[in-house]
């Protein structure tokens, strides 16, 4: 009686042993696969890309951006492409939301005056002559 | 024995299990705490902007001496963002032989001393610098420019409210 007794217990102690091993190894995954999935370091170099470029551009130009990874990341987390970068002329600033909340901002320093498009995967950045 | 020594083995394994889950949390933070820095670009950007702005065809332009030139609108810069407290500096000397026929400097006056710290010790949080120089004419003579360009921006969060 006591030896089926010793027999049984093992099983049950290595199966919590082995449930705690998985859900340790489960819990790290979720922790690495949210990590990797960030926007906040895509839209800081969004952000930083564009406010260089216009830095950088002497008027008249238009620049076209590749942004279709960026794309990608903003519809999964459901922000229409259209609102993914925008300008506030007030701040002279880059706006960049890759989702529905928050977002990154940064300053450019040309008093140019620009104007986004995005046209399917490409940003298009027109760089006027101020009036 | 052989049951005390199974349950040393796995209180010995969860410590290993957290040893690794602790590695893991420390270098996804590090990893997303990291941030893009194109400070120093950026003051090269606002440098060769200048030097580009006021010499054509390696002469200094005149209007530099002009008493209502406005170094904002000569190169189409934003005065707002130079304003008090800003993520820029700009210092513009120009020489002739050794008198400094011009002098102006905008936006935030402490990154000059901070620029220079910088020289001598690397601080992370201290603005980067770009210092160039360049020789052109100017009625005749050579000038030299010394152009001075900082940039400390960090960019922002935009608010979630």
């Amino acid at each position: 009686m006591n030896k089926k007794n010793k027999k049984a217990k093992l099983p049950l102690e290595t199966i919590i042993f082995l449930v705690l091993n998985l859900v340790f190894f489960v819990v790290m995954l979720i922790f690495a696969y949210s990590s990797g999935n960030r926007e906040f370091v895509y839209e800081q170099t969004l952000a930083k890309e564009i406010a260089l470029i216009i830095d950088n551009a002497k008027p008249t130009i238009i620049v076209s951006l590749d942004i279709s990874k960026y794309i990608e990341i903003a519809e999964k987390n459901k922000q229409p492409i259209e609102k993914i970068v925008k300008l506030n002329k007030e701040e002279n600033s880059v706006e960049v939301n890759l989702k529905q909340k928050g977002g990154y901002s940064y300053q450019y320093f040309s008093d140019s005056n620009v104007s986004i498009v995005s046209e399917k995967n490409l940003l298009l950045i027109y760089i006027k002559e101020k009036k | 024995m052989n049951k005390q020594a199974d349950k040393l083995l796995s209180v010995w394994w969860f410590f290993v299990l957290a040893v690794i889950a602790g590695g893991i949390v420390i270098g996804v933070l590090i990893y997303s705490s990291a941030e893009v820095n194109i400070k120093e670009v950026e003051a090269n950007v606002l440098a060769e902007r200048i030097i580009d702005c006021l010499i054509d065809n390696g002469y200094l332009k005149e209007n530099i001496l002009d008493t209502n030139f406005n170094i904002f609108d000569f190169c189409n810069l934003n005065s707002k963002v130079f304003e008090k407290g800003s993520n820029f500096y700009l210092n513009i000397s120009v020489y002739d032989s050794e008198n400094l026929i011009f002098n102006v400097s905008k936006g935030n006056p402490s990154f000059e001393k901070d620029c220079k710290i910088q020289e001598k010790v690397e601080a992370e949080k201290f603005p980067r610098c770009s210092e160039n120089q360049e020789i052109a004419l100017f009625n005749d003579k050579n000038v030299r420019l010394i152009i001075l360009a900082a940039s400390n921006q960090k960019g922002g969060k935009i608010s979630v409210i």
